[in-house]
């Protein structure tokens, strides 16, 4: 029943979205049905007078009556194809869109738990390159008029022998059967398979992804990554061959029942031509009609049981893409708006742990920043750092323990006013195929032009700005439009700052936002950058120990808590983990030796 | 136009023999296995034709008809359907996975060819999208290879149907054959006709179809989740994408607008064929021919006219997909530049490098990363490659261990000109460690020695003992038969940063070349596994010439000659203490970097 359900729910998407896709489908489903009973019926007329008075008039009449449904038919396919190949490239692209609108509307959390990325995989993959959306909508279209059809051929059937129609029932039964056999075992395969394809792909793709290029040719590992690829092809040839042979054997049967069916139609009509045994005897034009009704009748049920096992084939598919749809959309927990600024932030005995995972990633984290503060978060790798600064952004709830943002509980405030006084330079930060202005403004071009211009030079981007014949207005990358321009990492870590910095937010956060800039422009940028943050809280997080210099605390965490929050100089007077980790850097940097 | 010349570029001939050849060496039955397909489906069809034809002649005998002849009929039909039918069934489905592994193989033909190609071809941008459409022809179960393969098995049945039907109906009339034939025509032209016009579009359709795709990946991908967030980028995105998907749609309208109105000149054949069918065939019976033969000719007409547009439709196939295969077969012949020249590897003793007045730039582009570089690497010498980005140190070591080559000058290694090794001989003396770790998919042990088989067991717990790791190996449940990462086994391990680096360096220990070379293998890590790495760093250089880069001047120190690189190529050599003497670019960088760590901290907050 949860099939029905589903349908019920996909067809509630769909309609809410390209209505007059659905609407096509219907006037095709219908004009189509009509179609089958049509070529039924009419060249029963014709067989007739050909059999029978052979008047040139209405031979005529009957033999361009069917040139001329065959022409209207003809003309409506073409017809139909002119509007589907455009609706039903444009409903998949909006699938996809709305999938995407879906995944930047999931509370933050999803996206980083492994089981929604390989859901939302699984649901793009369905998508694209299975096109079970499509597949789907025209298996159902497809399922709608074999029902209409089906409906005449029966009652036309029915006028000569309920018997008859008995028997085909009986045969199509076991069709549907083996039918039901079939989708088991394909479904089993397909469940199979689609792991051995993921694990597959990983090889594949190796040899065509940039990074390890130099290790595959220094290492020699083309022999080794060929060697497996080389294995999977073999055992998928092998696991595919063995269903294959299956899936052949029982679609033998399946067209030997469907010669069946032709014989034992033709049997019974051809005898109700020449004997009486099972009602009065009918004419050759009946003949031709009802032989061709029973065909067409066979024909249409095994195509319905197709579209069927296709349907569930394709829902089976779809489940992802469902299953991602239904999930609840980000919850707009508190109320309060947030008027900023950040006048304190308060970290109160914070416990937090990744879903899935049962390390405790932060424990009993306690701290107190005051406004205008700097703050450097120190640690070895795994520490904890970048969960802290998620914890801030409320990309993630604690599990215990409360952040407190001028004394309120930061889960009391509305979503998006509190986001408004915090702007963040992730590790993995993203720019976006947009002009360099709008990256920086996050807003549509000329919002501001004076003030992106003036950051992007604050940054250090006025020379490269110079270069580029497009100046600040010159799109980035390439992935959107050729004409865009390639920046080098540094340049972009510089974009992203200047995003950061135009958002006017009151706490600024930094996640080692100069690992892709030389000696040089690191410098540079930490020198400027408390100029450029002027009175605003900010926290950097840096592999650069001498970062901490700079700032006004430090707060070193090891294993997910805080071991440590005090000045640079007080630190350097404990033997603790910063002086050690300090000096295992500074060490290097002894001007005489 | 430009779709003709396309297709008149290549043999088709040549790809078809090439794909039977290939066909013929993996699996021979493959042919038989078609014979025995073609027979039963070109009969298949013939019996459909057949049943209402001699079914009708007794059955017009009205009750003089005889009741055995109609089942024999019957049965007749029955048993020979069953029979070809399940034979052209269970064949064709049956063949199809060893059809796919034909393609499968050129899958792993194409992967060890872009793994064996020239580095540069990796950084060049456009490569890919020069070799796409060798590349497409692998990619899929229905088109290029593969498609051509499956096509290839059915079309022999579908042709002798062809012409067998065209025998059987022209001998009764080779108007109603033409009708047929002329039809075919329209649709061939019809079709061409709109294969062009849509290639007019290429390009704009392609650029709609790059931009509907970024956006799909921009939301898609969650690692753009948060600066979405962060930003709220999320109305003004899905803005941007709706007006591009508008757009493409308008364009698709078009496009479908012009082949609906070409496809009515269809309308027009199909309407002649059909009148000359039924025309032809009610007048022969109105003047006297059986009401059996008009409902068999009728039938063969029908199924003629069916199997034409299935051979016309395949034909088309062929001719288009196999441009595919034919870039295929060009890109897996293309020379790409993987042998290189002939010299074996340096047998023993470590290298010499020199760069003899040595300029380079980059394909493609204009600025030169080095001028008239002339600089040596002595034998056993360990020297520091600083300098900021994009000074050109990472380029230095691709030129040195050949990944490309210069532009002019020579480097020699061991006084031998390096495009005189041969490519797999030159890798083989380097061990390198790079800034990005890739730990692959395989266990620690493949990942170690890099190879599946012929692995020196003893070997790899002794590198890992040396890199530190094994302890951390040893908690595996596999030990060092443990599946790496996430992808392949889900039980696999992750390792830290600092650890994967280490397995790294354990690679290059087994590895064991004449030189060593290290890119940047700290920049992602934290100061405690950054001075560890250091440490190996002694343990793994013992003897051998070796090179350092880092933008960290901080490296420098255990190197025995340090080389500054700056905007158009090498500014300073010397050791760190001439250098610093010198009070040059390099002090400078060294003065700034090293600033907050040396000067007590009191004072640097001055500079806040």
């Amino acid at each position: 029943m949860s099939a029905f359900k589903k349908i019920g729910q996909f067809f509630a998407l769909s309609w809410r979205n390209v209505p007059s896709y659905i609407l096509l489908l219907f006037v095709q489903t219908a004009v189509s049905g009509g179609q089958v009973i049509v070529n039924v019926v009419l060249p029963k007329f014709l067989v007739d007078e050909l059999t029978g008075g052979c008047d040139p008039r209405r031979l005529l009449w009957f033999g361009g009556l069917i040139i001329g449904s065959n022409l209207f038919f003809s003309w409506f396919h073409l017809w139909m194809k002119r509007c589907m190949d455009v609706q039903n490239r444009y409903v998949s692209q909006r699938m996809e869109q709305l999938l995407g609108e879906k995944i930047m509307s999931l509370p933050y959390t999803r996206l980083e738990d492994p089981y929604y990325l390989d859901l939302k995989e699984r649901a793009a993959f369905a998508l694209v390159n299975q096109q079970a959306m499509a597949g789907m909508i025209r298996r159902l279209a497809d399922m709608l008029q074999k029902g209409v059809t089906l409906f005449g051929l029966t009652v036309i059937m029915l006028t000569l022998s309920p018997a008859l129609v008995a028997v085909l029932l009986v045969l199509v039964g076991s069709m549907l059967l083996l039918q039901m056999r079939l989708s088991v075992y394909q479904r089993k395969i397909h469940e199979l398979i689609l792991p051995v394809n993921r694990r597959y792909g990983y090889y594949v793709n190796l040899a065509f992804q940039d990074e390890v290029q130099k290790d595959i040719r220094l290492y020699d590992l083309s022999g080794m990554v060929g060697e497996r690829i080389d294995w999977y092809n073999q055992d998928m040839t092998e696991t595919f061959d063995r269903f294959r042979q299956r899936h052949g054997f029982f679609m033998g049967l399946y067209s030997v029942i469907n010669d069946l069916q032709a014989a034992v139609s033709y049997a019974y009509v051809g005898l109700r031509v020449i004997t009486d045994w099972f009602g009065s005897r009918i004419r050759l034009g009946s003949f031709t009609m009802y032989v061709s009704a029973a065909v067409q009748f066979s024909v249409g049920v095994t195509q319905l049981g197709e579209s069927v096992v296709m349907l569930g084939q394709m829902l089976g598919y779809l489940d992802p893409f469902m299953e991602l749809m239904n999930l609840p959309d980000e919850q707009e927990e508190g109320q309060e708006i947030f008027a900023g600024p950040v006048e304190q932030i308060t970290f109160d005995k914070v416990d937090f742990t990744y879903p899935g995972s049962d390390k405790k990633v932060l424990e009993q984290v306690s701290f107190t920043v005051n406004r205008g503060e700097k703050i450097s978060v120190v640690g070895l790798n795994g520490a904890g750092k970048t969960t802290l600064i998620k914890l801030m952004c409320r990309l993630y709830q604690p599990d215990g323990g409360r952040i407190l943002v001028n004394g309120k509980d930061i889960r009391g405030y509305e979503f998006h006013s509190y986001m408004k006084e915090l702007a963040a330079v992730f590790q993995d930060y993203r720019l976006f195929a947009f002009g360099i202005d709008e990256n920086i403004s996050s807003r549509g071009a000329g919002e501001d032009e004076e003030r992106v211009k003036q950051i992007a030079s604050q940054v250090g981007l006025k020379e490269k700005l110079e270069e580029l014949p497009q100046g600040i207005h010159t799109l980035l990358g390439k992935a959107y439009d050729v004409e865009g321009t390639e920046l080098s990492g540094g340049q972009e870590q510089k974009i992203a700052i200047a995003r950061a910095l135009y958002k006017n937010a009151s706490l600024i956060i930094l996640d080692e936002p100069t690992s892709a800039l030389d000696p040089l422009a690191e410098a540079e940028i930490y020198e400027k950058f408390n100029d450029l943050a002027g009175g605003k809280t900010a926290f950097y997080i840096s592999h650069r120990m001498s970062s901490s210099v700079f700032c006004d605390k430090v707060l070193v965490i090891d294993g997910g808590r805080v071991v440590d929050f005090d000045s640079h100089e007080r630190l350097m007077q404990k033997e603790g983990l910063y002086k050690r980790m300090f000096e295992a850097q500074a060490e290097n940097y002894a001007v005489s030796s | 136009m430009d779709n003709k010349k396309v297709k008149a570029s290549y043999s088709l001939r040549a790809v078809l023999g090439r794909m039977l050849k290939k066909a013929a060496d993996q699996n021979p039955r493959l042919f038989a296995v078609c014979g025995i397909y073609t027979i039963a489906a070109a009969v298949y069809p013939f019996l459909a034709v057949a049943l209402p034809g001699l079914l009708l002649g007794e059955l017009q005998k009205g009750s003089q008809a005889s009741l055995e002849a109609v089942f024999g009929i019957v049965a007749g039909y029955f048993v020979l359907a069953a029979l070809f039918g399940f034979v052209r069934t269970f064949l064709n489905e049956g063949t199809y996975s060893k059809l796919s592994f034909l393609r499968l193989d050129y899958v792993r033909a194409s992967s060890v060819k872009i793994m064996e190609m020239a580095y540069p071809h990796t950084e060049d941008a456009s490569f890919l999208q020069k070799y796409e459409k060798a590349l497409i022809a692998t990619q899929s179960n229905d088109n290029g290879v593969e498609g051509i393969y499956h096509k290839l098995f059915e079309m022999p049945a579908v042709f002798l149907t062809v012409a067998a039907l065209g025998v059987f109906i022209g001998r009764l009339s080779l108007w109603i054959v033409a009708g047929l034939f002329l039809n075919l025509a329209v649709m061939v032209w019809v079709s061409a006709k709109n294969h062009s016009l849509r290639y007019e579009k290429k390009e704009e359709e392609a650029a709609w179809s790059r931009r509907i795709g970024y956006y799909n990946r921009a939301t898609c991908d969650f690692t753009y989740g948060k600066d979405i967030r962060m930003y709220g980028l999320k109305n003004r995105i899905l803005e941007n994408y709706r007006e591009q998907i508008e757009g493409y749609r308008s364009l698709n309208r078009m496009l479908s607008g012009r082949e609906y109105r070409l496809g009515l000149a269809g309308l027009i054949a199909a309407l002649v064929s059909d009148m000359l069918t039924y025309g032809i065939l009610i007048a022969r019976t109105a003047g006297g021919m059986s009401i059996a033969d008009f409902s068999m000719y009728l039938t063969a007409v029908l199924t003629l006219s069916a199997c034409l547009r299935q051979a016309a439709e395949q034909i088309r196939f062929v001719i288009q997909e196999g441009q595919y295969v034919h870039e295929l077969y060009r890109f897996l012949d293309e020379d790409l530049g993987e042998k290189g020249g002939s010299h074996p590897a340096v047998a023993d003793g470590t290298l010499e490098v020199v760069f003899d007045n040595v300029s380079f730039r980059y394909p493609g582009s204009e600025t030169y990363v080095f001028r008239h570089l002339n600089l040596t690497i002595q034998k056993g010498e360990r020297l520091a490659v600083v300098g900021i980005n994009g000074a050109g140190k990472t380029t230095l070591v691709k030129l040195m261990m050949g990944l490309f080559d210069v532009t002019e000058g020579e480097i020699r290694i061991n006084g031998i000109p390096i495009q005189n090794f041969d490519k797999k001989a030159l890798y083989s003396m380097f061990s390198a460690v790079f800034q990005d770790i890739n730990i692959m998919a395989f266990t620690v042990r493949e990942n170690v020695a890099g190879r599946l088989s012929d692995i020196d067991d003893k070997r790899v717990d002794h590198v890992l003992a040396q890199v530190g790791l094994t302890e951390a190996v040893d908690s595996l449940p596999q030990k060092t038969g443990q599946m790496m990462l996430k992808v392949i086994d889900e039980d696999g391990a992750l390792l830290s940063g600092g650890q994967s680096q280490k397995l790294a360096i354990a690679r290059a220990l087994y590895k064991d070349a004449c030189m060593v070379i290290m890119d940047e293998p700290t920049a992602a890590l934290d100061a405690l596994a950054e001075a560890e790495i250091y440490e190996n760093f002694s343990e793994l250089v013992k003897g051998k010439t070796a090179v350092y880069i880092s933008h960290r001047l901080a490296s420098t120190r255990f190197c025995d000659h340090i080389a500054l690189f700056e905007g158009d190529g090498l500014a300073e050599y010397g050791t760190h203490e001439e250098l610093m003497e010198r009070r040059g670019r390099y002090y400078e960088m060294f003065m700034v970097q090293g600033k907050y760590y040396t000067q007590k901290g009191g004072e640097s907050r001055e500079c806040v």
